[in-house]
């Protein structure tokens, strides 16, 4: 059936395959240190960094698993993911990304957990090492549900072997990870980014036109709800799921898209403190984008497709996007949004992997082992190790384990965590050490514990998880001694620093007309 | 006969439009 869109896909992945192979062949001329490794020598515009951000922030995730929760229940709760995505990326730029930004300049920091170190001025170690653990678990668990989305995609797509499809993917994201670091998985990240918004945006236009508007698509919307009543089209059903409904905005979208270590990653890479703001507005539009014509093509194909079995593929929701292109449009446009599922796919996984690095070589071996290491050391050492990490996720992906949109899911909340720490760190200035070390420790257990205890059904668990460590936090640091005078400085000298740009980079009217201006240009 | 309901519509679009303007506002009033 799907002949035709297996030769495109075909010719236009291998395409791609080799483009980002040879953009990272060309940013490993720019890798001098570890810092050109992990942070791109903080040279990163602003369209690349919103693009890098929405390409790493969106996972196969989107276009297969809430692709499948919306044909399957509509505007079951995890419709509030939508707008808590557009919400939860501002306020990513607006709290977090110009302050962590000069913070981490201003203390030299290049990775997450050496901005916790500085500010929460922990000498033990204790706060370096428990960020380091939660980073890499969930980079691990992350690159390993990449791997294995990857592996299924193609394996029923193109009836290919899953193994060789994984490694495929592996051995590319891998090269160029190696070779180039974030210039190379920023500039990978960008291509990656323009056709996932291609492809949403296409979904989103077909369904809309192929439907003949939100009007009819409503009816027959409304027809099928009627025989399935799993099937919603309020959001207000019941207290329950409006319930859920809050926790999954707050927990999955604002908390955790605030709190992503990857994304302060690309933050703190930015070429300069006002590039951030186009940054900011083009992310917003791009999560629109996506987000959107996700929904809609996913509403569309439930109106073809009235029930799971009479779907293309008998019974598989979470390819329902892919079935929709490879059956609804020309083959070329299946080719680049299939193209454009891979790309979520590795661009979520190269990010997660040089985090991953960053934090076992920057972390650990160079800020604790050896702290005399040379910048040639570092840079070797950061490459072997995102080879060991990338072989340690290939290898856990032989066992296609729980249900990739799950592990991953698992690993965005766990890295959402850093909301508290690095919020409070940079707003408050009374935080202290053992209050974030409190917080995220107590966080994390509620996260581990919470659908264990069979508590997952009421509310999702991300969203106690943040409000226990935001308490946890805010009590601790309130009863414990407040944080050196020095480090209260610091803050307060980031939060000076945009407040004093704004008075010396604005000229006003009043500056330009004084008097000896006027008197020279009326003469 | 039953339909989608505006208000789930609204539900989905508003808060988008609205974060747009917020975005806006911040573009222009942040060094």
């Amino acid at each position: 059936m799907f002949d035709e869109v297996q030769q495109v896909i075909i010719v236009l992945a291998s395409i791609y395959l080799v483009v980002l192979l040879v953009l990272g062949v060309i940013a490993s001329r720019y890798m001098k240190n570890l810092e050109d490794y992990i942070l791109a020598g903080r040279r990163i515009g602003p369209w690349v960094m919103a693009f890098t951000f929405s390409a790493t922030g969106m996972s196969g995730w989107l276009a297969m698993g809430f692709a499948g929760f919306v044909y399957r229940s509509g505007w079951e709760p995890t419709y509030t993911m939508i707008p808590s995505a557009t919400i939860g990326i501002l306020l990513s730029f607006v709290l977090v990304s110009k302050l962590i930004r000069t913070y981490s300049k201003k203390t030299n920091s290049i990775t997450v957990p050496d901005v916790l170190e500085a500010r929460y001025y922990d000498k033990s170690r204790v706060l370096r090492i428990v960020s380091m653990l939660i980073i890499l678990a969930a980079a691990l668990a992350y690159v390993n549900g990449q791997l294995v989305a990857a592996g299924i995609t193609f394996e029923t797509l193109m009836g290919w072997d899953y193994l060789t499809c994984v490694l495929i993917a592996a051995v590319v994201f891998l090269v160029y990870t190696i070779l180039g670091g974030l210039l190379a998985v920023a500039w990978t990240d960008f291509i990656q980014g323009i056709i996932m918004v291609t492809g949403a945006a296409l979904a989103g236009i077909f369904a809309i036109s192929f439907s003949g508007g939100l009007g009819e698509m409503s009816v027959e919307l409304g027809q099928i709800a009627q025989t399935d009543p799993d099937f919603i089209i309020s959001p207000f059903v019941s207290i329950p799921l409006i319930i859920m409904g809050i926790s999954l905005f707050f927990g999955d979208g604002i908390f955790s898209w605030v709190g992503q270590p990857t994304l302060m990653m690309r933050y703190m890479s930015a070429t300069s403190r006002k590039s951030l703001n186009l940054a900011g507005l083009l992310a917003v539009f791009i999560q629109f984008i996506l987000f959107y014509g996700t929904f809609l093509a996913a509403l569309y194909m439930r109106t073809q497709y009235p029930s799971p079995d009479l779907l293309p593929m008998a019974g598989d929701t979470e390819t329902v996007l892919i079935q929709f292109f490879s059956i609804m449009v020309h083959p070329i446009f299946a080719g680049i949004f299939i193209g454009g599922l891979l790309a979520a796919m590795m661009s979520t996984a190269d990010s997660m992997l040089l985090m991953g690095t960053s934090t076992i070589v920057n972390d650990v071996y160079a800020k604790i082992i050896n702290t005399k290491a040379t910048d040639q050391q570092q840079l070797l050492y950061g490459r072997l190790v995102t080879v060991v990490i990338a072989i340690v996720a290939v290898l856990m992906s032989l066992d296609r384990g729980p249900g990739v949109l799950i592990i991953s899911w698992f690993g965005w909340v766990t890295l959402g965590l850093f909301f508290t720490p690095i919020v409070l760190g940079l707003w408050w200035k009374r935080a202290t050490r053992e209050g974030a070390i409190a917080g995220l420790i107590g966080g994390f257990i509620v996260l581990l514990f919470w659908n264990p205890l069979g508590l997952g059904e009421y509310l999702f668990q991300a969203f106690p998880a943040a409000i226990v460590a935001i308490v946890l936090t805010v009590v601790v640091s309130l009863n414990t001694k407040q944080p050196p005078q020095e480090v209260i400085d610091v803050v307060e000298e980031v939060h000076e620093e945009g407040r004093s740009k704004e008075k010396t980079e604005g000229v006003s009217l009043s500056q330009v007309l004084t008097p000896k201006k006027l008197a020279e240009l009326t003469q | 006969m039953e339909q989608v309901p505006v208000s789930s519509w609204l539900f989905i679009f508003v808060p988008a439009v609205l974060t747009f303007v917020a975005a806006f506002y911040w573009y222009f009033t942040t060094d």
